[in-house]
């Protein structure tokens, strides 16, 4: 009877020992590396909450912002080498995406931000399949990107008026299908016909593209890799800068 | 070119020279027995070859087969290439039904009442008082000047009525089309086919309409699965040329055709022709039955060439033995014909209380009755747990495991279809597989392997995808390698129920309902009886139901047909469900967003499953 006391008695305490380690070592030390840890971990429910006490604290988006974009990279780089899988890619775009919303207005009200470049992307005409271009949105904009979502089955007419409007330096086209394929290519046709093909950085993204379907959609760049994507894209930034 | 003819079905084929004899009778859709696929270890696709060029006795067929069944001409299908024409029997031994497990399922009474009558008449002849036109006599004696008479009938009219000295027997069709005539009294002899094409399988039953008694039931792989194992596939190659859409529809009639053969042979019945036939599929088999265009259904907004049901004289489709043919309803784009049998086999839509019924397969479709009215949706759960995608899955036949219980971390027990060493996977097995390794702490809710636990069944070897844990170990196996399942596996598996589970909960939250509201769960599909319905909780394939009101219900689509071929009222029912039920595009469901990125996951509990 004494000795199951002691036990029990033992246990509970090392568990609040463990718990206070957790806190002590880990919150106040460096909320980059357990927001880090959190977000690569998958762990939505740290992830926001560690996100939601900084931004109470701080009121600084900048170190959250640097955060997602180590995040992303790790994911992209995880996902490459075969250890995270397109149900992995789902549930980190789904809290980056979380939290990129936190943050946004913050970033808006600050006047000393500026994005590294500005993409369009949308699901082209035909195809409603958002999930992986919901991935890149989470991403480009963890990377510092301004990114305007048209959102899924998107006409090519609504690609070049938000061209227009919006004068990007990237246009993103995703779709699942092979038949998409041909989507993209009727909507790179029509920005060209518009005049505007000089002025944008066109990429291609989804399932079933390749260089063969790039070179005959006309695009600049095609991946497969949400994270590979983002690197193409901010080449093209900094190359635009030079 | 070479020439087949397979007895006894009296199918003859044309195939390309140097092509298998295991491979003719599966493109031509005849199922036989097979336990290891084809690769000349079970030594059970035995085949008789009565004349013609064939290869020589391998040393397989040597090894598997005695010498008095060498002598008798016995060879193995898988081993035996076809040089010339070719005269092959299917001995009975050989003979199987296919699929066992999900071929037939739960069902109900209705009123019987087939959709083909058919009625002994004495018909009146014409005299030079009554020079009346012989149709005009035949409807008279029907009783009716109101129903049309078929072409095909009118041609052969006057011929039959005045060789059968004005005794003939008429098919009705639905209360209101002449379909057939013939001579004499053949009122007894009235078969019909229910048949339910899938995307991977194709299940037939024959049955007596004189007495609705089921005479055979088969089933067979779809032969169209040399154009891609999904239906985005189909869709793609169909679209891009046309030729692909007309070899497809060839490929499936075709298959249709020879089990109506297979079944008669076995039923053991001499007739070739049938009165009708209730043909269900999801929508896009539908449409390439018919051979109508598929492109609406492959693009947003995802819709049909017509959702009204069909009815259509079989030698119009190339089924030269079938009388007349009807295919109810769509219910929407991507819910065909296949989930409305589902319903009508059920009987879900009479009942005024919270039912749920989950059709599983390569798209799983999804129907709840709230009580009020009836919500349906399609979810994209993929072919994982149909073997595909899945290193060592395959479909649930004979030589695949069906049940896993994972003791520890060392202790596997499990049970294979059949009986024999194990070929692969099942997706019954592989939902008890990642349950067992979730209870066992050898999975974390993540899906990742815990790699701090020491088990000599959890491999990193060096030339594949990180780690594995063996289910069979490589002496225990019939490949003669170890069965596992990898991280990758468990993703994919991952994707398909996070897929299904979310769909349930958007029409869940649709109608305000909570899972353990719903007073009934049936549960159909390719997982015909093996689910284990625990394991598919705790894994997050289903939500927390009452498990005491889950319920495995088998094969329900061809069920419904059947029930549709029996029965007029069946029909009437489905066509009013299908006009009354209300679909839910997932794809722009806003709930179906946050749920499923969120469904990615296994619970971390198990008492929270």
């Amino acid at each position: 009877m004494e000795i199951k006391n002691y036990s029990h008695a033992l246990n509970k305490y090392l568990k609040i020992l463990s718990r206070m380690d957790s806190r002590t070592r880990l919150i106040p030390l460096s909320m980059e590396n357990n927001l880090l840890k959190a977000i690569v971990e998958l762990d939505e429910e740290r992830a926001l909450e560690i996100a939601r006490k900084e931004l109470e604290n701080s009121k600084s988006p900048f170190k959250m912002l640097e955060v997602l974009r180590k995040a992303a990279d790790i994911i992209g780089e995880k996902y490459s080498k075969g250890e995270f899988f397109v149900a992995d890619l789902v549930m980190a775009g789904e809290i980056l995406k979380e939290i990129s919303e936190m943050i946004r207005p913050l970033l808006q009200s600050e006047p000393r931000h500026e994005y590294v470049g500005r993409l369009i992307i949308g699901t082209v005409q035909g195809d409603i399949h958002d999930i992986g271009k919901n991935i890149v949105v989470s991403m480009a904009e963890a990377a510092g990107f301004e990114v305007i979502d048209l959102g899924v089955d998107v006409p090519p007419e609504k690609f070049v008026e938000a061209i227009k409007t919006y004068k990007p330096d990237i246009v993103g086209l995703s779709g699942l299908l092979t038949l998409s394929i041909e989507s993209m290519k009727r909507t790179v046709d029509v920005i060209k016909n518009t005049g505007l093909r000089d002025q944008v950085k066109i990429i291609i993204g989804g399932g079933r593209v390749d260089e063969s379907a790039c070179k005959y959609v006309g695009a600049d760049a095609w991946t497969t890799d949400a994270g590979r994507g983002i690197k193409i894209m901010l080449e093209w930034v900094k190359e635009k800068k030079r | 070119m070479v020439k087949v003819v397979i007895e006894p079905y009296n199918i003859t084929v044309e195939v390309a020279k140097g092509v298998r004899a295991y491979d003719v009778l599966r493109t031509t859709g005849i199922p036989f027995r097979t336990e290891c696929g084809g690769r000349g270890l079970c030594g059970k696709c035995r085949v008789v070859i009565k004349s013609g060029e064939v290869s020589q006795l391998s040393s397989t067929e040597k090894r598997l087969l005695s010498v008095e069944e060498i002598k008798a001409g016995y060879r193995l299908a898988c081993q035996v290439v076809l040089q010339g024409d070719v005269r092959l029997f299917v001995p009975p031994e050989t003979r199987s039904k296919g699929i066992e497990a999900a071929i037939q399922g739960l069902t109900r009474d209705v009123l019987f009442s087939p959709l083909a009558k058919k009625i002994y008449l004495r018909v009146e002849p014409p005299s030079l008082e009554k020079p009346h036109p012989d149709v005009n006599s035949l409807l008279k004696a029907l009783g009716s000047s109101e129903l049309t008479v078929e072409f095909n009938v009118l041609k052969e009219l006057s011929a039959r009525l005045r060789r059968s000295n004005w005794a003939v027997t008429v098919t009705l069709w639905r209360g209101n089309k002449v379909i057939g005539l013939e001579e004499g009294d053949t009122s007894r002899e009235n078969l019909g086919i229910a048949v339910d094409i899938g995307t991977t399988k194709i299940v037939l039953h024959l049955v007596d309409l004189a007495n609705k008694k089921t005479l055979a039931m088969l089933s067979t792989e779809n032969p169209q699965i040399v154009y891609g194992d999904d239906i985005i596939s189909r869709i793609h190659a169909a679209v891009l040329d046309a030729k692909n859409l007309e070899d497809m529809k060839h490929l499936v009639v075709r298959a249709v055709n020879n089990l109506v053969r297979v079944a008669l042979v076995t039923a053991g019945i001499e007739k070739e022709h049938l009165t009708s036939a209730v043909i269900v599929g999801n929508t896009v088999m539908h449409h390439v039955f018919l051979g109508l265009d598929v492109s609406g259904l492959g693009a947003s907004p995802y819709v049909p060439v017509t959702s009204d049901p069909l009815e259509l004289p079989g030698y119009q489709l190339g089924l030269e033995s079938v009388a007349y043919v009807y295919f109810p309803p769509i219910i929407a784009g991507y819910v065909g014909g296949d989930a409305l049998a589902d319903i009508i086999a059920t009987g879900m839509h009479l009942k005024n209380r919270p039912i749920l019924l989950i059709d599983i397969g390569t798209n799983t479709e999804i129907i709840l009755n709230t009580g009020e009215k009836l919500l349906a949706c399609s979810t994209p759960s993929g072919p994982a747990f149909e073997g595909g995608h899945i290193k060592h899955g395959m479909k649930a036949v004979p030589g695949a495991i069906r049940r896993v219980v994972i003791r520890d971390s060392e202790n596997v027990e499990y049970e294979v279809i059949g009986g024999e060493k194990p070929l692969g996977v099942a997706g019954s097995a592989l939902i008890d597989v990642v349950a067992g390794l979730l209870e066992n702490g050898l999975l974390s809710w993540r899906g990742l392997f815990n790699k701090g636990i020491h088990s000599s069944r959890l491999l990193n070897l060096p030339n594949s995808n990180g780690y594995e844990f063996v289910i069979v170990r490589a002496e225990d196996s019939a490949t003669g390698r170890d069965i596992t399942i990898s991280e990758k596996d468990i993703a994919e598996i991952r994707l398909a129920k996070a897929a299904i589970y979310s769909g349930i909960m958007v029409l869940l939250e649709r109608a305000h309902l909570d899972p353990k509201d719903i007073e009934e769960v049936l549960i159909a599909g390719s997982f015909g009886y093996n689910l284990d319905i625990g394991n598919a909780v705790r894994i997050g394939l289903l939500p927390n139901f009452d498990l005491s009101k889950v319920r495995l219900t088998g094969n329900t689509a061809i069920e419904g047909a059947k029930l549709m071929l029996i029965s007029e009222q069946a029909v009437q029912e489905a066509e009013k469900v299908a006009r009354e039920t209300e679909y839910i595009e997932l794809t722009v469901a806003q709930e179906f967003k946050k749920i499923f990125p969120r469904a990615l996951t296994f619970p971390r509990e198990s008492n929270e499953g």
